[in-house]
């Protein structure tokens, strides 16, 4: 390990802060997901990142991108149904391709030529989770020929971790209303979801994961859906998801299909 | 019985060969907690991760009561492994009174049967990473020889969150940590699972998915994975909804508790 590299935590907060100040000065008033991709390019001092959000056989629901420049690479993988995303989400763990022109080729045939034709030189790929719940994936493109690692990489998991629960807490703002319109068009920062929510670390509590597991099975559906569920009820209700998921968790509460 | 040199150098022996193989690293961290809650005289135990906001979250504790896991959410506001990982100092405190420092805190470990609370820093270099918590049932002073043993043990338990192989670019700390608080969340996913299938608490929850983990030789993190993701099939789901009224049957055939259904 690096000796400059290896302060996560008391770098973490610094981290954390300095990832939602970048994000807020891009959003503006509204979070969408080509502005998180934006800020997330410069955060991480890249030409481009993009985000996928991913069925769990890996259909992409939806992309966005920072630059339009990436869109092809990132439509090619869902269409080959191959690609550093796809390896990151199915493997849950990151995927580095420091320079395409050495092997890629044979791990992803067709993938890295066009990607190389694009100009990119370097690929990464991080898998949007939390816990078990695959949400999708989180690319980030580079000219240059050179690894993500040392703090850049400590930067891109923190981002990774931001983004999911970003993406979470936006498809939850209203129920009714679908994820993929939703980011598009811009949710409003100043309703439901600010950035300043993402700190206070409601979604990261043991009986919110508890109770997302229970409300999948009563459901029947996907436990990141079951988060969503829970989140949807506590905006409704005008209480927090941390009450919901105690109700839960106690059997006061249940969801029926 | 054996005395506390022997235990204590068991416990470093048994983690020495855990940590050879592939581990799990909850289950590893859980079994830590296990041995505190015997060498020290303690009633609980439990160890806190950072995430990469410096948020601290439960990893691993010698039981997983609700009240329990509760002292230990507490501790994000205060409580002393928030500020025994602020300072990077041993938290060592023996008697929880009116006058001890944490006002939300204090009350609540007291409700839950708690009398001396510590804590130990879980340093990598000059980073904290977490903390190892010892709740006491009783006030009494936590002697010079038991510090040294519970600080001996947080660094056991740090370098278990540094030996944790479960990704090929774990060579990082910060992979290491998001790994290890991935892995926890999967775990509490599973036990609701596990809790709304089979109808009974989240702590029983968490038995019956560890009892299976072990009967299968498979680590903890990939059951609560393939319980998650519904990827057991319908034989292995049966065994590990088994696995828990088994261990209940075995409970009731010896001496049945108080909490016994």
């Amino acid at each position: 390990m690096g000796t400059l590299g290896c302060a996560p935590v008391t770098a973490g907060r610094d981290r954390w802060t300095r990832i939602m100040t970048l994000i807020a000065a891009h959003e503006g008033a509204e979070l969408t997901g080509s502005g998180l991709c934006v800020a997330g390019a410069e955060l991480l001092a890249v030409d481009g990142v993009a985000i996928a959000l991913l069925t769990g056989d890996g259909v992409a629901v939806a992309t966005y991108r920072s630059d339009l420049a990436f869109q092809p690479i990132e439509d090619l993988q869902f269409v080959l149904g191959v690609g550093p995303s796809l390896d990151a989400f199915r493997a849950r763990r990151p995927v580095v391709e420091a320079d395409l022109s050495e092997d890629a080729s044979l791990r992803w045939p067709g993938l890295a030529h066009l990607a190389l034709d694009a100009g990119v030189r370097s690929i990464a790929a991080f898998p949007l989770r939390i816990g078990a719940a695959r949400i999708g994936a989180l690319t980030v493109y580079d000219s240059r020929p050179r690894a993500l690692e040392g703090d850049r990489l400590d930067d891109a998991l923190a981002l990774t971790a931001v983004v999911a629960r970003t993406l979470v807490a936006l498809q939850v703002a209203d129920a009714d209303d679908d994820l993929v319109p939703r980011l598009s068009r811009g949710t409003s920062v100043g309703g439901a979801v600010s950035p300043g929510e993402f700190p206070s670390g409601e979604i990261d509590h043991a009986e919110v994961h508890q109770a997302s597991g229970m409300v999948s099975v009563q459901l029947g559906i996907d436990v990141g859906d079951a988060l969503a569920r829970l989140r949807a009820r506590a905006f409704l209700d005008g209480t927090t998801v941390r009450a919901v998921a105690a109700d839960v968790v106690a059997r006061r509460l249940r969801f029926d299909p | 019985m054996a005395n506390r040199e022997t235990l204590l150098a068991s416990t470093f022996l048994t983690l020495a060969d855990t940590l050879v193989d592939d581990f799990d690293v909850v289950e590893v961290l859980g079994t830590l907690c296990g041995r505190c809650v015997g060498l020290l005289g303690a009633s609980a135990s439990g160890i806190l991760l950072a995430d990469a906001r410096g948020a601290l979250h439960v990893m691993a504790t010698s039981g997983e009561q609700a009240s329990l896991l509760e002292l230990f959410q507490i501790q994000n506001e205060e409580g002393p492994c928030l500020d025994s990982f602020r300072s990077g100092q041993a938290v060592v405190h023996d008697d929880l009174d009116g006058t001890s420092p944490w006002p939300r805190f204090a009350p609540a470990a007291r409700r839950a049967g708690f009398h001396g609370v510590h804590a130990f820093p879980m340093v990598v270099r000059s980073n904290v990473v977490g903390t190892l918590n010892l709740f006491m049932d009783e006030p009494r002073p936590l002697l010079a020889p038991d510090v040294d043993v519970a600080q001996a043990l947080a660094h056991a338990a740090t370098l278990t969150v540094l030996q944790n192989r479960a990704t090929e670019d774990s060579h990082r700390l910060t992979t290491q940590l998001q790994e290890a608080l991935d892995s926890r969340i999967t775990i509490e996913q599973a036990k609701g699972v596990v809790s709304e299938l089979g109808q009974v608490g989240t702590d029983e929850a968490f038995t019956w998915l560890r009892s299976f983990a072990r009967s299968k030789n498979r680590k903890l993190t990939d059951v609560a994975t393939a319980v998650v993701d519904r990827t057991l099939d319908d034989r292995e789901r049966s065994e590990l909804l088994r696995a828990g009224s088994t261990e209940e049957l075995l409970r009731a055939d010896g001496a049945p508790g108080p909490d016994a259904p």
